[in-house]
């Protein structure tokens, strides 16, 4: 073991000193993490509040009926309100605003059972989504609307009876309430999905430092030397297993420590994340020994591990949560060490007890031993000069 | 009587349908200079990795201060210090930490490495560079750290793998001084080479190796004496040079023949008696012989005397 540690120490300092360990392990994915994070943190609508023009050409109690409902609707949505529809197409032509409405000349007479009329939606196409909540909100707005007509015709009310039932209608609290529970509890917030996804995706990479350049130390001539040495050839395997290991350990948990300070990501329960991440790491590294084994070269197994590892992280969720489409993909993405992390991390963040690491612990394992297993089979022919 | 460092008894090894190494023997005393002499190809790599304990022979075997050599065997590897042909250093790290890692890997505690980084240091001249990384040092300096780290452990067998190819005159000297010194320490040193002028200069004894076959081994002056009266006879020319070789050598005094760039080397029995009959055969093959030279039988025309081609083939 001593001659492990000291291949172990040697390859850590080579790593440490031309940055390139530093670079995949730490900034990489740190940088990816940040960046991917704030751009669907921006899209979360609990996060961004939408501007949205209120073009009032009715003056009627309609307008106020969407005023007092959008009020209620919290801080996802401000409204403003604009003097013209001209105004309006300005305001959200410069990007002032997110959308805006036009409530038509009319529309208070439409509810009671007047001629109908059209409410427009003005939207930018540079910005969709803002044009898009303008759009739901319109709608939401001319099916309540529409609801107070039947219910106003269904009773035989006249205009100023109706007018009552629309202020009874928005001061009222909606009898049905929609909470999205599974949602809330079960996926991670984008920072920390975000943090978790990077970190095993670029752990792939990381652990490659170790394991592979069994074939660059081939190429160089310095594994004939270490062969030639008074060591065991296990111990020159230990020595670059331990590298991976300890550069996939060092990676996941500065991740985990930086991006839990410094982005405010919510790994769940310390000793579960630290379960999930051994294990995460023993997964990589035995996949990434078995990948070595199969290349005959140090640039073979370079690109083929990279191709492994974009692969596996695509399929596994690194990316976007590719188990959710269902079919095919959720069954390969079952079959990737990230997508097995990404479950355990997403049940111990959302309060799960420390039992919920123990399936994917299982199966990290697992896939630990299998690999593990036939690239030590393999191994043997990649120690030699 | 010297003691035996390295004893090898009909190694053999075979690559597919090569035969690289075929049943070679030859053993080397403490404080000798061994020197296997072959052109590339000939099984001086292989025969060297056998005895580094790098490869492991189909047949024969190897023991090293009287121990089995195998490619697991510690102990042996223990007395070997291993210069592999090509430069094997890395070159992020610098030359003390190169020495020290493997000075380390041979068994020596942090202090020993420590302390015998600073004296090979002193040895290969890289003292005063010794801290800055290896791929920052010239070709030469590459080589003397190359060299440097076999010698870390103060092995019993030094064993240098053709350490001055592609090395410039001035390194090349450094490193034949360097070897001729480790010899006078005691240290038994097996070198190869396709250099017949380093053969000569620093082996205690050589041994010629072709196609994987030991073909004959002594001192310089026992190797040479298989030549009996031959000489050695040096033709400049142009034209067809292979003919006027093939020509040459059906001549009852020409032993062998081989050519060159613009040359013809023959190995000729009673020379002075034999040249004008040379010069007309290889002026009737088409050569306009420029020049002729008649030199004392060297290394290079036991080769040639041996196996029928020039070392350089």
């Amino acid at each position: 073991m001593r001659a492990a540690f000291l291949i172990t120490a040697k390859d850590l300092r080579q790593r440490v000193r031309d940055r390139s360990a530093v670079l995949v392990a730490v900034v990489a994915p740190l940088a990816l993490a940040f960046a991917l994070g704030a751009t669907v943190s921006g899209f979360s609508a609990g996060s961004r509040a939408f501007t949205i023009g209120l073009v009032d050409l009715d003056h009627g109690p309609a307008a106020s009926t969407l005023q007092d409902a959008l009020a209620k609707a919290g801080s996802s949505v401000v409204m403003k309100d604009v003097a013209t529809p001209a105004e309006g197409r300005r305001l959200v032509k410069d990007g002032e605003l997110d959308g805006a409405i036009v409530l038509p000349q009319g529309l208070s007479i439409a509810s009671m059972g007047g001629p109908p009329v059209r409410i427009d939606v003005i939207g930018d196409p540079k910005n969709p989504i803002g044009a898009l909540v303008g759009r739901s909100i319109a709608g939401a707005f001319a099916t309540s609307m529409r609801t107070i007509q039947i219910a106003s015709k269904a009773l035989g009310a006249g205009p100023a009876e109706t007018i009552k039932i629309v202020g009874r209608v928005s001061s009222s609290s909606p009898p049905i309430s929609i909470s999205d529970t599974s949602t809330t509890r079960k996926n991670l917030d984008p920072k920390t999905y975000y943090a978790a996804a990077m970190a095993v995706f670029f752990l792939f990479f990381a652990v490659q430092f170790g394991i592979s350049s069994l074939l660059h130390e081939r190429a160089d001539g310095t594994l004939a030397r270490m062969l030639a040495a008074p060591i065991s050839r296990r111990s020159i395997l230990a020595g670059k297993a331990m590298t991976s290991l300890a550069l996939g350990f060092v990676s996941m948990t500065m991740l985990a420590l930086i991006t839990r300070y410094a982005l405010g990501a919510h790994w769940g329960n310390p000793l579960g994340v630290a379960v999930l991440i051994v294990c995460a790491v023993l997964a990589a590294t035995a996949v990434t020994a078995l990948v070595t084994t199969l290349a005959k070269t140090y640039e073979q197994a370079n690109a083929w591990l990279s191709i492994v590892s974009v692969v596996l992280g695509m399929l596994g969720g690194s990316f976007f949560p590719v188990a959710q489409s269902g079919g095919v993909l959720a069954l390969l993405s079952k079959a990737t060490p990230h997508a097995w992390f990404l479950n355990g991390l997403q049940d111990l963040s959302s309060g799960g007890a420390l039992s919920v690491v123990v399936e994917p612990a299982i199966v990290l394992l697992a896939i630990t031993v299998v690999c593990g297993a036939v690239a030590l089979v393999r191994i043997r022919r990649l120690i030699e000069p | 009587m010297r003691e035996s460092v390295l004893h090898c008894e009909g190694l053999r090894k075979r690559f597919g349908d090569i035969q690289a190494v075929n049943g070679v023997s030859f053993e080397i005393a403490s404080g000798e200079s061994y020197g296997l002499l072959g052109p590339n190809g000939a099984g001086k790599t292989t025969a060297i990795s056998i005895v580094a304990g790098l490869l492991e022979a189909d047949a024969g075997e190897a023991f090293v201060a009287g121990e089995r050599l195998t490619t697991r065997s510690v102990a042996a590897k223990a007395a070997i210090g291993f210069v592999p042909q090509d430069l094997a250093i890395y070159p992020d790290l610098s030359a003390h930490e190169n020495l020290c890692f493997f000075a380390r890997l041979y068994g020596l505690s942090a202090k020993q490495a420590h302390a015998r980084t600073e004296e090979v240091l002193e040895v290969v001249g890289l003292s005063e560079r010794a801290n800055d990384q290896a791929k920052t040092y010239s070709g030469g300096m590459k080589r003397r750290l190359n060299i440097g780290i076999g010698l870390l452990h103060e092995p019993r067998l030094l064993i240098l793998d053709e350490p001055t190819v592609g090395v410039d005159p001035q390194s090349r000297n450094a490193i034949l001084e360097s070897v001729e010194q480790l010899g006078e320490k005691g240290m038994a040193v097996l070198y190869t080479t396709h250099y017949m002028e380093e053969a000569e200069r620093l082996c205690d004894r050589v041994g010629i190796i072709d196609h994987g076959e030991l073909k004959a081994e002594g001192t310089r002056e026992e190797l040479v004496a298989l030549l009996g009266e031959h000489d050695k006879v040096h033709l400049t020319g142009t034209g067809s040079l292979e003919a006027a070789a093939n020509a040459c050598v059906r001549i009852g005094a020409v032993d062998a023949a081989s050519t060159g760039d613009g040359s013809i080397e023959l190995l000729v029995k009673g020379a002075s008696a034999a040249l004008p009959e040379i010069l007309t055969t290889a002026s009737e093959a088409g050569v306009s012989v420029h020049s002729v030279e008649v030199e004392e039988p060297n290394l290079e025309a036991v080769f040639l005397h041996l196996t029928g081609r020039a070392l350089r083939d």
